[in-house]
């Protein structure tokens, strides 16, 4: 790791300050892909401003027609949660799928979210649920929020402090994990709530999470999975690795994509 | 430098540490617990899980100072007066370990399934939950057998 | 899923320590079969440098292992014993290997056959049964 001054948050507000006093500074969320990055040297850093001790920014609550859940929730306590999994019990079966038992335990909503993988799972709940992104300054929708690999629409000293996501009347998700890491080499995400149907995909695009028009065309008609038959995904602007061709990870958001929607019938 | 405060084992420490310590390196090397491992050091293999206020975490991925004021359980704060944690003694019996270097980690791992899913654990669940300790022997057969009749142990 | 090796080692003195290097074995045998593969790229570079990309086994890509012997006393040791280190490593990626060129229907399958391997082979089969009809 390069050096670093470490800074310890006390609310929201001071870490806001924090950050940009700072400088060049990180927040220090769970820090499950933060601490392997620094490691590895890929971010150098000059401060990290640690928002572990903020208690006000921990809680799953439902409020309204919306399921609200705090930016440093973790995964485990999503998974696990009765509310959760009796709102949205495809967001609790999607935190369930991250990582593994210990990285649950650490890991945060927030902190997945404000780092955009574009193999993270978080990111296609938000964009396939419609969800809002609260932050210390506004309120972002998801289709404005993830801009790309790794950026989000957040400023230097802006802080996620809550995520609402509109109840679906049904929702699925469906994942295929790379073998190796875990992660989503392709993973759907599909809702209903009222006229607004939502099929988002992670892992496969080159820019990150995005939604399939096409598909959602289709869902509208008819939410089941024979609806998609015969939609396919073209390659074009898929990721292509050692684990996936571009040309399999369409096959695997038709695949996927179906999957989901099953189990959300 | 900055300093932490935390509970291991029962035994409240203090360190001026660089802020860049990891867990495991304060366990390890300034409190010399080296029972923890690091292995993969990208946070997959496990060998370094420890209990933090009771939830399994993997301490090659979580800075020191994010445990400053939490209570922290190693693998040698299992054994109670001499006697072997019943997860301990059920890796015994099964032959639930070969070489020895996942051990630690699959055992803190196991105890905290237990606490979280109880003591009637089926096949399924614990290799489910061992997604996060790699094996290179690779005694996963045993592992698995241990677990259950260590989870059963410590009703 | 089901798997069963049996194995001649000769006399068996200490059949826990055995039965752990079948066990150990098999495992590291179907992670031949389907998982670990290391890859470089074209300068050389190996990018299945960590875990992230490297696969290894994991408990749940595993069944549990039914492990038994046949008896052959070795005649040219006095102990009558046979070496038993990784054995079951031998037969395992040949099982899991035959069951898929079997499924698919044609030997096209490189190692590990990963997801994609296997959907690639699955798509080369529907070719061949095109070209044949």
């Amino acid at each position: 790791m390069y050096k670093f001054a470490y800074h310890k948050a006390k609310n929201v507000k001071d870490a806001a300050a924090l950050l940009k006093k700072a400088g060049d500074s990180k927040l220090l969320a769970g820090g499950q892909t933060l601490i392997p990055t620094l490691k590895l040297r890929l971010a150098g850093p000059a401060a990290l401003v640690d928002i572990g001790g903020v208690k006000e920014l921990s809680g799953i609550a439902l409020k309204g027609k919306d399921l609200v859940i705090g930016a440093m929730t973790r995964h485990a306590e999503v998974a696990t949660s009765k509310v959760v999994r009796k709102a949205i019990p495809a967001l609790a079966a999607l935190a369930e799928t991250i990582g593994d038992p210990a990285v649950r335990n650490q890991g945060t909503i927030g902190g997945s979210i404000a780092n955009n993988d574009p193999a993270a799972d978080y990111p296609a709940a938000c964009l396939g649920l419609g969800a809002t992104i609260v932050t210390s300054k506004r309120k972002i929708p998801a289709d404005k929020f993830f801009k790309g690999l790794f950026e989000t629409a957040l400023g230097d000293d802006e802080i996620i402090t809550e995520v609402h996501f509109p109840v679906p009347k049904s929702a699925g998700y469906a994942k295929f994990p790379n073998p190796a890491s875990r992660y989503a080499l392709v993973g759907v995400f599909v809702s209903r709530n009222g006229s607004d149907v939502r099929v988002a995909v992670t892992g496969a695009g080159e820019g990150g999470v995005f939604r399939v028009a096409e598909m959602e065309k289709a869902l509208q008609k008819d939410f089941s999975a024979k609806a998609l038959d015969g939609i396919a995904v073209k390659p074009r602007g898929l990721n292509s690795d050692i684990h996936a061709s571009a040309e399999y990870r369409a096959h695997l958001v038709g695949v996927m994509a179906k999957r989901a929607a099953a189990s959300a019938a | 430098m900055a300093s932490v405060t935390l509970t291991v084992n029962g035994r409240t420490v203090s360190a001026d540490v660089d802020p860049r310590t990891l867990l495991v390196q304060l366990l390890r090397e300034h409190l010399h617990l080296t029972g923890t491992h690091v292995g993969c050091d990208t946070s997959q293999c496990g060998a370094c899980v420890v209990h933090v206020n009771g939830r399994a975490v993997k301490s090659c991925t979580l800075l020191a100072v994010q445990a400053d004021g939490a209570k922290v359980v190693t693998i040698e704060g299992l054994a109670a007066n001499g006697k072997l944690h019943p997860m301990q003694e059920a890796f015994r019996e099964n032959h639930g370990l070969q070489c020895g270097f996942c051990t630690p980690g699959m055992i803190m791992t196991a105890v905290e399934l237990v606490n979280r899913k109880g003591n009637n654990l089926d096949e399924h669940t614990i290799r489910e939950e061992l997604e996060g300790n790699l094996c290179r022997c690779t005694g996963y057969h045993n592992i698995v057998k241990a677990i259950a009749a260590g989870a059963k142990a410590m009703r | 899923m089901k798997w069963t090796a049996i194995d001649d080692f000769g006399i068996v003195i200490n059949p826990m320590i055995v039965e752990g290097q079948v066990h150990g074995g098999i495992a590291q045998g179907v992670g031949q079969a389907l998982l670990e593969g290391a890859v470089y790229d074209k300068h050389g570079q190996l990018v299945t440098g960590s875990y992230m990309d490297y696969c290894m086994p994991r408990a749940d890509n595993l069944p549990s292992f039914n492990v038994d012997y046949v008896v052959t006393k070795c005649p040219s040791n006095p102990l009558g014993i046979k070496g038993c280190g990784e054995a079951g490593a031998i037969a395992a990626p040949v099982a899991v290997v035959n069951a898929i060129t079997n499924a698919v229907g044609h030997e096209d399958v490189p190692m590990p056959a990963t997801p994609q391997a296997v959907w690639a082979a699955v798509q080369k089969s529907a070719k061949l049964r095109k070209a044949a009809e």
